[in-house]
């Protein structure tokens, strides 16, 4: 049978680590979402106050399968 | 408000045996001593090597940051500033570079970073003995060139700290190279309109005898005025 899939992308952000960063989009998403299986970390960046990096952020990249609704 | 901007783009490679946000850290840690205003870092590339058998975590970050002369002042206000990189290290000390910094601090915007070249030995030497490079030599040279960084940090922070007292702050850093060299990496990483070159008399001054001013004035196409201290 064809399938039909969504993709989403969502950016996480955590003082501790891209891990938890990207956790954090995850655990988001998996609220309203079903079937999620595969995360794809699609981009990482870090913001720096002071010379100090304060906060990582993961661009994460979700698909889950299109449900049509019948 | 002026916001008109230019920026220059650079990647900085670091390392760690934590994890990849302490290669980042330190990534940062390196490129702020120089940079003003850094605000974000984007990853680029992230791989692991192993070293001795320890994972080694290397990361590639891009950074962004300003190189045009406008910044703006308590008032809000858009000012030019001149940004002068002094490289000095004997001469550290001296009351002619003091004055000269805080004489143009206090009758222009003008921004300072100090880099201090320190030679260090790479080269492992054999033992007179034997002729042989010994199981010691590493260590030594390890040995050495902290004694050397220590010894830099030292003249950098007690200059830093005497400057701070007449109200002025400078940034600066410790480079285990030549003068040239140094000038080259922190150029590499940061953007200046000046170089002065704080260095001992000529016949004392090795960096006089290799002719380290016009050198420089040649291969960084940048104005350099040499500061003779006796």
């Amino acid at each position: 049978m064809d399938s039909v899939y969504n993709v989403i992308e969502l950016i996480g952000t955590s003082p501790d680590s891209w891990e938890s960063a990207a956790a954090a989009a995850v655990t988001e998403a998996s609220k309203t979402l079903r079937d999620l299986r595969v995360a794809e970390v699609i981009e990482q960046d870090l913001l720096i106050e002071n010379g100090v990096v304060v906060r990582y952020r993961t661009k994460i990249r979700l698909s889950f399968k299109h449900e049509s609704g019948e | 408000m002026n916001t008109d901007r230019v920026d220059k783009v650079i990647q900085i490679v670091a390392t760690s045996t934590r994890s990849w946000e302490d290669a980042a850290q330190n990534a940062v840690t390196e490129a702020a001593k120089s940079i003003r205003d850094l605000s974000s870092a984007r990853v680029l590339e992230h791989d692991l090597t192993m070293a001795n058998g320890e994972p080694l975590f290397r990361i590639k970050l891009q950074v962004e940051f300003r190189v045009d002369r406008s910044r703006t002042d308590g008032a809000g206000t858009s000012v030019q500033v001149r940004r002068f990189l002094v490289v000095a290290n004997q001469t550290l000390a001296s009351a002619p570079l003091t004055e000269l910094i805080t004489s143009t601090l206090t009758g222009e915007p003008a921004e300072f970073h100090v880099v201090v070249p320190q030679i260090a030995p790479s080269v492992l030497h054999a033992d007179p003995a034997t002729g042989l490079i010994g199981p010691g030599a590493h260590s030594m040279v390890s040995e050495s060139r902290q004694a050397a960084r220590e010894e830099g940090e030292q003249r950098l922070q007690s200059f830093q700290a005497a400057l701070a007292e007449l109200g002025h702050a400078v940034t600066g850093e410790v480079i285990l190279s030549d003068p040239m060299s140094a000038t080259r990496s922190v150029l590499a990483r940061s953007s200046v309109d000046e170089i002065i070159i704080s260095t001992l008399p000529p016949g004392i001054s090795r960096w006089l005898k290799l002719d380290f001013p016009s050198r420089m004035e040649r291969a960084f196409n940048l104005p350099v005025t040499t500061l003779v201290q006796d």
